[in-house]
């Protein structure tokens, strides 16, 4: 199984092409979030403090905040933390909810994957965001707590997804063959079911990339869990803090959020490529 | 018809027990944190039950929670109105005209918001409205003007409602799209296409009736996404609605007001799933069986 899904990766172009494209994004940001200091919280603080803020000009493209710093690299390190942050948590979790699938199948018969459909369904009603600002009032927004609430949504998610999948799979003819012909459960997983598995569950890890990033904005604007560790120095802090001083810097809260929107379309034009070239394929134009 | 409707109520019912038991779970699982300092659930639902805990304003929370609620309940009916409104015509359209590069580029600025942070745009929108308006940016300002006070909650709705729908539409209009798309791959519709048909008659008659399931479906689907979403645009636009409330708790790390918004959002969830299940289990009720 492993040397066919090697050899898929090696021979396909497009995975180099997808390989590049992330790497780009996540090199880029990452050298950028390692080279850059942490952007430091800019709030009003008091009448007369003296302000040497500036609008964006051609020399300081984001503006300056209120110590005369650029904001240009604190704005893409943030961006490139949260972006890095997003991406352990969304590897980490899926590939979890991939095993979680696998093992239900395996070891849980019928029932056990249908149960992790049925459960990801009704845990599906429960909008994601508000369990993480749960979560976050309970455990902090750090970085070990929201690596792990974003893993265990897409946790779930990926597992209830693959579960879902399996139940479909399972009355396809080559499984119900290879059951008459006598095949473990083992060797079903491995060889027919395995090989399907995966790139499915890539491609939702590709498209859920995005969503977590939203997310852990979110988490980092609205301030939740700050009572027990400040998701310092990521770009939702800067949006929370851009939001603070709205009326007097908007061009920080401009450029952090375009920053933001910039980022998901990149990730989320790649999750779509991703998604064409491992989960569904090209359709034809018949109308 | 009505024996229908009753068998319909009670699945509903065992479903929004499940959904508030996963609100409760979640919130008990949170309060081993170290931050938790509201209580247990019990303690929680006695203080929304008799209000007995008054809030920063003097108002029992009881109140607070249900002029939240009722607020959000508002933004929640716009939001919606306007996703039904755009987002499953827009998905059909976009299935219909996919070959025409035009639609596309009419097309584009939906997909483009399908990824824009709600919260950003709520911020510019605030933002805008003060300084090109003069007028108050955050929805709890004092008004400036001298118009109906209706019309000026009614505009500030509006504010909140447009981006928590943007985005929602885009999504729809994917997922409208994309199980379209996934109907014409169908076996069916090959056949009918080597037959000779094609065009508006094969879109309309065969690919599009056979999915009516999904598109109808689809509104469920995109609501918890939504309402997450309008947790954050009411806090960040200062809307005096169940966001701001469940916000606020959790920057305090207290449960009370995520309790509220988990039971309400949660009710509406399952609610939207239910709606959609019995109006696709009314439809094929009225499919005549063939005798054999």
């Amino acid at each position: 199984m492993f040397p066919k899904v090697w050899r898929s990766i090696v021979t396909r172009w497009d995975h180099y092409l997808f390989g590049v494209g992330y790497g780009l994004v996540f090199g880029f940001f990452g050298i950028t979030a390692l080279v850059v200091d942490t952007p430091q919280a800019d709030v009003p603080n008091g009448l007369g403090e003296v302000s040497t803020a500036s609008a964006p000009t051609s020399r300081h493209w984001f503006g300056t905040n209120r110590d005369g710093m650029d904001l240009l690299g604190p704005t893409l390190a943030a961006a490139g933390r949260s972006a890095w942050l997003t991406l352990v948590a969304v590897v980490l979790g899926s590939s979890s909810g991939l095993a979680v699938a696998a093992s239900a199948f395996l070891i849980g018969s019928d029932r056990g994957y249908r149960a992790l459909a049925a459960f990801q369904s009704g845990i599906g009603l429960v909008p994601a965001l508000l369990m993480m600002f749960i979560l976050a009032a309970g455990f902090g927004a750090g970085v070990g707590a929201t690596i792990l609430m974003l893993g265990a949504l897409c946790l779930g998610f990926v597992a209830g997804r693959g579960a879902n999948w399996c139940v479909a799979w399972e009355d396809g003819g080559d499984v119900i063959s290879a059951r008459a012909l006598g095949f473990s459960r083992r060797r079903i997983l491995q060889e027919l079911l395995f090989p399907r598995l995966w790139p499915k569950a890539a491609a939702t890890a590709a498209t859920l990339l995005p969503a977590a990033l939203v997310a852990e904005a979110a988490l980092g604007f609205s301030g939740a869990g700050a009572s027990v560790a400040a998701a310092n120095g990521r770009i939702g802090v800067m949006l929370g803090v851009g939001r603070e001083t709205m009326f007097d810097l908007p061009w920080m809260i401009i450029s952090s959020g375009a920053v933001l929107w910039v980022l998901t379309m990149v990730l989320a034009g790649l999750a779509w490529a991703v998604r064409r070239t491992l989960d569904e394929p090209v359709d034809e134009r018949w109308f | 018809m009505i024996t229908f409707l009753l068998r319909r109520l009670l699945l509903l019912l065992p479903r929004l027990i499940l959904g508030w038991a996963a609100v409760v779970v979640v919130i008990e699982f949170s309060m081993t944190g170290s931050a938790g300092s509201g209580g247990r659930s019990p303690a929680l639902f006695k203080m929304l039950a008799t209000g007995e805990r008054p809030d920063s304003s003097g108002e029992l929370w009881r109140d607070s929670w249900w002029h939240a609620g009722l607020a959000s309940l508002e933004v929640t009916a716009l939001a919606t109105l306007l996703l039904l409104a755009f987002g499953p015509l827009l998905g059909v359209l976009t299935a219909r005209f996919r070959r025409f590069a035009w639609f596309e580029v009419m097309l584009s600025p939906f997909l483009l918001a399908a990824w824009i942070p709600g919260f950003w745009l709520a911020c510019l929108l605030v933002w805008a409205q003060f300084e090109f308006w003069n007028q108050p940016g955050f929805a709890d300002a004092d008004a400036a003007t001298g118009g109906p006070v209706r019309w000026e909650s009614l505009w500030r709705i509006v504010l909140v409602a447009v981006p928590v729908a943007l985005p929602a539409i885009g999504w729809q209009l994917r997922r409208v799209g994309g199980a379209l798309k996934r109907t014409a791959r169908a076996p069916h519709v090959r056949a009918t296409l080597s037959r000779g048909v094609g065009g508006a008659t094969l879109f309309y008659r065969h690919i599009f009736r056979n999915s009516l399931e999904p598109l109808i479906r689809s509104f469920d689907r995109v609501l918890p996404v939504m309402l997450g979403m309008q947790l954050v645009i009411e806090w960040a636009s200062r809307y005096p609605g169940l966001g701001r409330l469940a916000v606020d708790s959790a920057r305090a790390s207290e449960f009370s007001g995520l309790l509220a918004a988990g039971l309400a959002m949660v009710s509406v969830t399952v609610a939207a799933r239910w709606l959609g299940e019995t109006i696709w289990a009314m439809r094929i009720r009225k499919v005549p069986v063939p005798n054999r």
